[in-house]
């Protein structure tokens, strides 16, 4: 198992997008401070529950978003907080429980090593638990990232992403929803960043599926990225 | 002939809100030369039916009728779509803005616990 050293936990600045997330979010921020992880930054997306008080108490900064936004919306402002933070190392991870604090030192390795700019945790989409839906939705996500931004990945939808902080500087996100992650996979490929993918272990639960793209949601999405295509 | 006193009367009414627009600067000049134009054009056209025929004739097109019907569907297909990429970027400028009142809110909290601190 990868370990990183304390001095580098306190480099990272982990980025956590929520909505109405006040069953899990205090659970996680528990776990992440118990691992020795100190910038924490919590984008509360007008959550209608206390997610954002949770956090908040948890001693994560809170950026609140007066209007919701949507995950893509969430994310740029976590960005830019963090890019005026100036920081070193930045991840990306769901609120919702469904990724392990332990992988990640897998997605941070190859940046410290200098041998990535960019690092996205792939999900086995082999795996039994992953449901048939979520995997269709993926593979999904994958042919149209590819069809529009000629770049072919794993995992074009994880949310569970490491950045440098020079890499995160050039990208130029526009999206406000799910077509945020496609659009991530775009800035990539457009800036030459270099790319890494390492395999994470997802938890499925009940409440993390509840959370995930509904099939109307999904039509949307692949809209919104026509739209991102066109711009 | 009812239904060219409707169009005439309906068409007049909207050329009124059309200059109203432009004069409170709610509309470009641009936009203005559009839009009259498309209205005097359609009202042209409901008044004088045969004008359709010549010009379907021209284009190649069988009736006047059916290239009408043709031009005005691709007409709102393409103001749907000036539409929807207007509106994607409004949500990306909305967007912007919380971003930046989010970002100055927690700002003014540091900066206010700074000062209790000391």
């Amino acid at each position: 198992m990868i370990k990183i050293i304390t001095k580098e936990k306190s480099k990272i600045f982990i980025i956590i997008p929520a909505f109405n997330e006040a069953k899990t979010i205090g659970k996680l921020l528990t776990e992440l401070k118990k691992a020795g992880y100190k910038n924490l930054v919590v984008i509360d997306d007008d959550s209608r529950d206390n997610t954002g008080q949770i956090a908040q108490k948890l001693g994560a900064t809170v950026l609140t978003h007066i209007i919701n936004r949507g995950l893509g919306g969430a994310l740029r402002t976590g960005f830019a907080y963090a890019i005026a933070k100036k920081a070193n190392i930045i991840i990306t991870m769901d609120a919702d429980l469904q990724h392990r604090i332990e992988n990640i030192p897998n997605l941070v390795k190859p940046i410290l090593d200098g041998k990535a700019d960019v690092v996205i945790g792939k999900r086995k989409f082999s795996s039994q638990k992953m449901p048939v839906k979520r995997k269709i939705a993926n593979q999904v996500g994958n042919i149209f990232t590819q069809a529009f931004f000629g770049f072919r990945v794993a995992d074009s939808q994880s949310g569970f992403r490491c950045f440098s902080g020079s890499a995160l500087k050039k990208l130029k996100l526009y999206s406000n929803r799910m077509e945020i992650s496609s659009e991530i996979i775009a800035e990539i490929h457009r800036n030459q960043l270099r790319f890494s993918e390492v395999p994470i272990t997802t938890i499925y639960t009940k409440y993390s599926l509840s959370k995930g793209q509904s099939f109307k949601n999904g039509i949307k999405t692949l809209l919104r990225l026509i739209a991102v295509r066109l711009r | 002939m009812i239904i060219r006193i409707a169009v005439l009367i309906f068409g007049l009414w909207v050329l009124l809100q059309i200059i109203f627009k432009y004069r409170d600067r709610k509309m470009s000049l641009t936009g203005l030369i559009f839009w009259l134009v498309l209205w005097a054009v359609i009202i042209a056209v409901a008044n004088h039916p045969q004008i359709t025929d010549k010009i379907a004739k021209l284009v190649g097109v069988g009736r006047g009728t059916d290239m009408a019907v043709f031009a005005a569907i691709l007409i709102l297909l393409y103001l749907i779509f000036r539409i929807y990429i207007k509106i994607t970027e409004i949500e990306s400028q909305i967007s912007e803005v919380v971003k930046h009142i989010a970002i100055i809110k927690v700002k003014r909290k540091k900066i206010g616990k700074t000062v209790k601190g000391e």
